[in-house]
């Protein structure tokens, strides 16, 4: 609900303050982090294909070197209708234009274009009932018609014929084709068994043939034998259908994989990591799918316990990433420095680096050898931001898009060859979601936001400057809520860095001295230390107010009652606001000073600082509301304060009316802040109630609603 | 000779009486079998027994098309139902009249069937009639159904398939029927020989200030509060089935069934009709959250009643149910199953 509030004031401010969108739509604990293989939205294995094989089987038997392609002309592309018409007439172009038809039905004795022809039938009759809409009239009827008894006499015919290996081996192919279709799968298991398995395990029909059988065995129930066939077939996307149909998920598949051979890391890894990050999903649909990642989870550690793997990096790797998602950050870490002992791909060595960093920043002590630690794997990260963003632009379709992406919310879909990430994901997910917190619960506030700076900001310095976000940051949020103190020491380190970890974050930070001031100096003009409000923000140049969209805010005038008047443009209206109230705070503290000059002081000074956090809020803050979707994220304007500020300027409000000593000044600071009615009823003689008499005439004016110094918004 | 010319007359008077007019049918309590699978227990059994029903109107298959790999496929019947158990087929067509088989159309499929609209028509009709002749089912079959919920944009295209669809199974002498839904009272009389108006899923479920949208009073009642009749022979089709519609910070997620209201550690409820979730419940791979809502909804025979009351009825309107199943059924004694069937008297 919160987050839903914050979107709706976000919206509703975001045109007067200037919030941009930012690249990074979700928090760094709900980043999809399981990366194995390069993304793919459809991960659909790669089918064998015997094409070539087919063809060079009947070149062979034609003995004479037709091309290829001319052979696959009839093969593939001769309709029922074209081999009818050449068989019928021979010398018609279309056989004659083409060699191989020229050889089939002239010079052979016929047999293979008869093959072929039949072969052309049953494809047909397979499209008939493979067309969704067909459905039998009867029991029995179906699409074959008399093909199954054409197919097993010529089968007999062949026998005996100089090619009838060839020949056989063929019309078997299609008798097995039309069974099955049948529904008939005990006969292809029977003919399977007791002829065709005993073929010599290279010939090109047999392979085709086994795929039907798998298929078989599916139907009749021997669903290891199914799947074992379809996994030496390579027909892996029909072991994951066989998978689906019975029920089972695809954790089930991968443990087949893994029994078959448990070598199939690399191949299972991209539909794996596509079914991970489906589970892992982002707020607010979080659902705690426990009996899914159990499922997944307990099949790691079997495949882990088991060891039979050669490519035991992903695994441990993937179980590492489970177990921390499990919330055990501990034991993942003990996993992820195993993954790393073993040889893999260079892809998985960086992404199981990266998770370590992650865990580690996660589960150790931040002592300062760990920092020495974490300057280093920040060092090896930024190089692999650099190459992945220099990978990235090569392709990019136009100059200029990567810069459009960041510019404009293109959210971090790391795998989506068209945005970087996933080094500057992890690299975000590691600091801002870790490491800062810590840091930041610790007190070690500088370090923090040197932190936060640079993972906010590396990407902009490398790619893109001018697409930085400022006010809509992590580094922003940061500094925003802690006190001003807090970030001028901060100023001081980027200024002056003193360890080897500052020197590098500041290298890719954003250092802006107008902008970091600008930003010390709100926090104290907010603190009310208005001294030092002075002191930072004359180091900030007069002009950069100006570019801010906050500017108009800061030509209204703090210190009119009521509707702020708007101030000719000036430039630094905060150091002159400050300025201002800090005279007036000296002003109000001198007790030797007139109290009538004094209470008036502490009058300017209760609607100055009042109309700060208000009408003229640009003074204290900028923007109103917040940006929801940062990593850091302190609600600094509360109620609870809202109500001490309100508090705070009733108090001095009545305390500087009970020290006026003189009705005539207490008359003028009444009207000053257009209480006409309070000054025409209880100071009827001054000079400011004749001046009210003479000049109001607006009965509204009157009104003693409106004659309260303290103003509702 | 006078009663020579009695006996000859009776029987074509009664022959006349019989085919006077055109269009009739017999008129009989009626159910329908939405199942994928055609499994009838023996408890719907008896309930077919117990309320005479005559006629079963039966889902064959739905007509959608399927989005694979960013490529929209043809249209294609989903979803058939699968009629594993031919004996209980056998039992269950025994103690009906009458096989009404029902096709449901996406509206996608609808516009997608435009572009060769004749071919689907024929496509569609060939294969009910060759699934009811080969599960032996053509005895039974006097009318096909289709079921779309069409809009004023695809009003043209639907009207012109049903037309088509209607010519081919007129040659076979069969009927056709459409659904009707309240919203389309008001719009153009479909080509069919029939319909049946949906008295059901009369509001917008994912709504969470909707109160009952399998049917509610409230909803009905400005569709048919001047209604006095349609240019078409109508049936009125009842639920008798119940859903719970799950909420999560009042926005929709899903249709849920199935869950076990009455588990105090699951769900709290004062009115027995919202349903706070207590803890995570897994609801066929759905994971229901802590607060959570569920609407848990069902029309009561009170809400049927009143609404027959807004309804005309003739001698030939028919009380179909939706739907035969009896988890859902039941929910309802036999005396108020038997107060829904009954029709009040014609007007």
């Amino acid at each position: 609900m919160k987050q839903k509030l914050c979107l709706l004031v976000l919206a509703l401010v975001s045109w007067q303050c200037g919030w941009a969108c930012f690249i990074f739509s979700d928090l760094p604990e709900n980043y999809k982090y399981y990366n194995v293989a390069e993304y793919r939205e459809n991960p659909v294995f790669p089918r064998p294909s015997y094409t070539h094989d087919n063809l060079v089987g009947w070149q062979k038997y034609t003995g004479q070197d037709i091309p290829l392609d001319q052979i696959a002309k009839v093969v593939y592309k001769f309709s029922i209708t074209d081999m009818q018409q050449c068989k019928q007439d021979p010398s018609i172009k279309m056989c004659q234009q083409n060699a191989f038809a020229k050889y089939i039905f002239t010079e052979d004795n016929g047999y293979a274009a008869r093959v072929l022809l039949l072969a052309k039938q049953i494809e047909q009759a397979r499209s008939v009932s493979n067309d969704p809409w067909y459905y039998p009239t009867k029991k029995g009827e179906n699409a074959y018609g008399y093909l199954l008894s054409d197919v097993r006499a010529m089968m007999q015919e062949v026998k005996g014929s100089e090619q009838e290996k060839f020949l056989t081996e063929r019309l078997q192919l299609q008798h097995i084709r039309v069974l099955f279709a049948q529904w008939d799968y005990e006969a292809c298991l029977y003919l399977w068994e007791n002829d065709i398995e005993h073929w010599d395990e290279t010939s090109l029909m047999r392979r085709l043939i086994k795929d039907y059988i798998a298929g078989a065995y599916a139907h009749t129930g021997d669903m290891e034998t199914a799947y074992r066939y379809f996994w030496e077939q390579g027909n892996y996307n029909e072991m994951a259908e066989l998978a689906r149909t019975r029920g089972e998920g695809f954790v089930d598949y991968v443990r087949h994989m893994y029994d078959l051979n448990p070598d199939c890391a690399e191949l299972v890894a991209p539909a794996l990591q596509n079914e991970l990050l489906e589970l892992d999903q982002s707020y607010p649909f979080k659902r705690p799918d426990s009996v899914v990642y159990e499922q997944y989870n307990s099949l790691v550690q079997y495949i882990l316990q088991t060891h039979r793997s050669k490519d035991m990096s992903m695994w441990y790797y993937t179980s590492a990433y489970l177990i921390d998602k499990g919330g055990d950050p501990q034991t993942a870490a003990k996993h992820i420095y195993a993954a790393a002992t073993y040889k893999t791909s260079p892809m998985m060595q960086n992404n199981i680096r990266m998770m370590r960093i992650y865990l580690d920043a996660k589960t150790k002590e931040y002592t300062p050898k760990y920092l020495d630690q974490l300057l280093e794997d920040l060092k090896w990260m930024e190089e692999q931001v650099i190459a992945d963003t220099a990978r990235v632009k090569k392709n990019m379709r136009y100059a200029g898009e990567l810069e459009w992406n960041i510019r404009h919310n293109r959210s971090c879909n790391w795998y989506d060859k068209q945005y970087i990430c996933y080094p500057y994901l992890m690299l975000r997910k590691t600091v801002l979601g870790e490491v800062v917190p810590r840091l930041y619960e610790a007190g070690e506030t500088t370090l923090s936001l040197a932190l936060t700076n640079y993972a906010d900001n590396m990407l902009f310095t490398l790619v893109s400057p001018e697409a930085r976000h400022v006010f809509y940051s992590d580094f922003f949020m940061a500094m925003d809520t802690i006190p001003a103190a807090s970030v001028e020491r901060y100023i001081k380190s980027v200024l002056n860095p003193q360890t080897e970890l500052e020197k590098f974050l500041v290298k890719k930070s954003y250092v802006d001295k107008d902008y970091l001031y600008d930003i010390v100096g709100t926090l104290y003009i907010r603190e009310r230390n208005y001294a030092k409000a002075v002191e930072v923000l004359s180091k900030v140049n007069p002009s950069y107010q100006k570019r801010l969209n906050t500017a108009y805010n800061l030509r209204k005038d703090p210190f009119a009652p009521e509707q702020a008047k708007n101030l000719p443009e000036k430039p630094n209206s905060k150091l002159n606001f400050a300025n201002q109230m800090h005279r007036l705070q000296v002003m109000m503290e001198n007790s030797s000073i007139d109290p009538n000059r004094r209470a008036d002081a502490m009058l300017d000074y209760a609607v100055g600082m009042r109309q700060s956090y208000t009408t003229v809020w640009a003074l204290t803050q900028y923007g109103q509301g917040y940006p929801c979707f940062t990593a850091v994220y302190r609600e600094w304007m509360t109620d609870e304060r809202r109500g001490k500020i309100e508090d705070e300027y009733d108090q001095l409000v009545e305390q500087a009316l009970s020290l006026y000593t003189d009705d005539e000044a207490i008359a003028a600071a009444y009207l000053r802040y257009k209480n006409n009615y309070t000054v025409v009823t209880k100071y009827p003689n001054t000079s400011a109630a004749k001046y009210v008499r003479g000049h109001c005439d607006t009965y509204a004016d009157y009104f003693p609603i409106k004659d309260k110094l303290k103003r509702e918004e | 000779m006078k009663r020579s010319i009695l006996c000859l007359l009776l029987p074509c008077m009664f022959a006349l009486s019989v085919w006077a007019s055109p269009g009739e049918r017999p008129v009989g309590n009626s159910i329908y079998y939405w199942r994928t699978t055609f499994q009838v227990t023996d408890s719907e059994q008896a309930f077919l027994r117990e309320h005479n029903i005559k006629r079963l109107y039966l889902r064959m298959f739905d007509v959608d098309v399927e989005q694979k790999e960013g490529v929209t496929t043809q249209p294609s019947p989903i979803a058939s139902i699968q009629f594993k158990d031919a004996k209980n087929l056998q039992q269950t067509m025994a103690l009906v009249d009458e096989c009404v088989p029902t096709v449901f159309i996406t509206l996608r499929a609808l516009k997608a069937m435009q572009s060769d609209s004749q071919l689907y028509a024929k496509k569609l009709t060939e294969r009910v009639l060759n699934m009811c002749s080969y599960h032996e089912l053509s005895d039974k079959i006097k009318e096909v159904q289709l079921d779309c919920d069409w809009t004023a944009t695809t009003e043209q295209a639907y009207f012109s398939f049903l037309e088509q669809v209607r010519t081919l199974l007129h040659e076979q002498g069969i009927e056709l029927s459409a659904t009707i839904r309240l919203h389309q009272l008001r719009s153009a009389v479909p080509p069919v020989d029939r319909g049946v108006l949906m008295m059901y899923n009369t509001g917008s479920f994912k709504h969470p200030k909707t109160k009952n949208s399998i049917l509610d009073y409230a909803d009905v009642y400005p569709y048919l509060k001047n209604y006095k009749g349609y240019d078409l022979p109508l049936d009125y089709a009842f639920p008798v089935f119940e859903w719970g519609i799950w909420f999560t910070d009042n926005v929709f997620q899903s249709i849920v069934r199935g869950l076990d209201y009455n588990n105090t550690e699951q769900f709290y409820t004062e009115d027995g009709v919202y349903y706070l979730v207590q803890r995570w419940v897994n609801c066929e791979n759905l994971w229901l959250g802590p607060n959570d809502v569920v609407r848990r909804e069902k029309a009561s025979v009170e809400t049927i009643e009143k609404v027959k009351k807004l309804l005309p009825f003739t001698e030939q309107t028919s009380i179909i149910l939706y739907h035969l199943d009896e988890n859902n059924l039941t929910n309802y004694t036999n005396y108020e199953t038997k107060t829904l069937f009954t029709r009040p008297s014609a007007r």
